[in-house]
């Protein structure tokens, strides 16, 4: 007899059939979005922002790309009105500005090369 | 004339990719020598495969080349392959709808509703498709799409599931316990919590009996549905639920082997590599009929009607402790996996493709 007709039968004869069990739904469990360290974090910090804010996002990259993305759309906006804002977008934000900070010190390293590089040529 | 695959993502591992890889080395061994990958976002592991570029690499097209487009996920690219002057065929694996992911991430849901929305607007873009299910077939059909259509499964690369398992795994999952094994990425479509819960109904049913639920698969991009289900799992007072996490292929390999049963309970699939995966491995599975499920098991298998909690714990109960019946289901699958065998399938799409090159129907 094929298994699957095997199975109802026995099901269709068990007492089993008439059991109850009543568990809490899934639905029940609350959806966190800030509980756990590194790029998860970090994750769920861009996918609270995006939920919360409204602001659209463009495509989807590595993890720098969408900092720069952030950087750019987010965080000018955000940090003026940062202390109306809840605990998990500040911690949000200081994630982002420990990333940014790299970028920011090569960006001032470049802007140092260049003015200096502009007083030479003067020179010449 | 060449024939030539194109794709957004060139995964490492996926299903995806791997039938891309595999219809490549078909094609070479089919006299289409000049033939390539091209995709817009190369795993650095993929890229050092001769063959594979990135689009932009893509040489100029003849009228009479023929494109395999990939189509599996929403991407700049879907909107440029209107513009490709080329004979162009459809490979559909599917794109998860939006409402899986609505809940847990914003920009999945966006990208998910993008896909499937660009999907819908190629419907007269392609000379022909072949889908990797019949599921996906209908689908298109679906969207409006009415050049001739085909089914062909994915190409499966068998030889890798007789690599060497990772005997560390197999050691700890060996103790006698009963082992339920999901293999899928942490994600809401495949619906884990109901695995989470089948498991609680079956402790409730069968208090004096181990079993335990192995979860194998990465929460990478899902980490907050990831700890939902975790928190599901202390909610209902489980201590015999494990999370693999991004594992390797050598410890997919071993989960399969300590695997006494297969279940699944996922709610959108194109294909689902995984059930083939277990047939390979002899586990019988039980599995919830949605998507391409039961296409895929083609009648093989257990099938759940519907998510009855009481209904499938007593299903896996069943198979668990009954060898013959258990035997019996593996006997059925056995028959199965024929069809989905590098020679059946690679001889079925050859013809197919064959018949698209010649300009005849599929």
């Amino acid at each position: 007899m094929d298994p699957r007709e095997t199975l109802k039968n026995r099901y269709e004869a068990s007492a089993v059939k008439s059991a109850e069990v009543k568990l809490p739904v899934f639905d029940s469990v609350p959806l966190e979005y800030i509980n756990e360290s590194g790029a998860g974090r970090l994750r769920q910090c861009i996918h609270y922002i995006q939920n919360h804010t409204g602001i659209s996002y463009n495509g989807i990259g590595k993890k720098g790309k969408i900092v720069y993305k952030f950087m750019r759309f987010i965080v000018d906006p955000i940090v003026a009105q940062q202390n109306s804002l809840d605990g998990n977008i500040t911690v949000a934000l200081t994630e982002f500005y420990k990333l940014n900070k790299q970028r920011t010190k090569l960006h001032n390293r470049v802007n140092e090369l260049e003015a200096k590089l502009a007083a030479l040529e003067s020179k010449l | 004339m060449r024939i030539i695959q194109v794709l957004t993502t060139l995964s490492f591992g996926d299903a995806v990719g791997n039938d891309t890889l595999a219809i490549m080395g078909l094609l070479r061994k089919n006299g289409y020598a000049d033939t390539g990958i091209y995709a817009e976002n190369l795993d650095p592991r993929m890229a050092t495969i001769e063959g594979v570029h990135k689009v932009d690499e893509l040489p100029q097209l003849a009228p009479d080349d023929v494109m395999i487009y990939h189509l599996s996920t929403g991407s700049n690219l879907n909107r440029k392959i209107k513009d490709f002057n080329c004979r162009k065929l459809v490979r559909y694996h599917n794109v998860t709808p939006a409402n899986f992911f609505e809940k847990y991430s914003e920009v999945t849901a966006r990208l998910c509703s993008k896909g499937r929305s660009e999907v819908k607007s190629l419907n007269q873009t392609f000379d022909a498709g072949i889908c990797v299910s019949d599921y996906n077939r209908q689908e298109l059909i679906e969207m409006g799409y009415t050049c001739d259509m085909s089914v062909c499964p994915i190409l499966i690369p068998f030889d890798d599931y007789k690599k060497t398992p990772d005997s560390e795994v197999i050691s700890k999952y060996s103790d006698g316990v009963k082992n339920i094994v999901f293999v899928g990425r942490i994600a809401p479509n495949k619906k884990q919590e109901d695995l989470i819960a089948l498991t609680a109904t079956y402790k409730k049913l069968y208090p004096d009996e181990k079993i335990r639920l192995i979860l194998v698969g990465s929460a990478r991009g899902t980490e907050n549905y990831d700890k939902r289900l975790k928190d599901y799992v202390e909610l209902l007072g489980l201590d015999n639920v494990v999370f693999s996490g991004q594992v390797s292929f050598a410890s997919i390999l071993a989960f399969y082997k300590v695997a006494d049963v297969f279940v699944c309970m996922s709610e959108h699939e194109g294909f689902c590599v995984p059930l083939i995966e277990a047939m390979c491995f002899e586990k019988p599975i039980v599995a919830a009929d949605y998507a391409a499920i039961a296409g895929t098991l083609g009648g093989s298998g257990i099938l759940l009607e519907k998510k009855d909690m009481v209904k499938a714990a007593f299903y896996v109960h069943e198979i668990l402790n009954d060898k013959e019946l258990a035997n019996s289901v593996v006997e059925g699958q056995n028959n199965r996996l024929k069809d989905f065998s590098y020679e059946a399938v690679s001889t079925l799409l050859m013809e197919q493709i064959n018949r698209f090159v010649r300009g005849e129907a599929l």
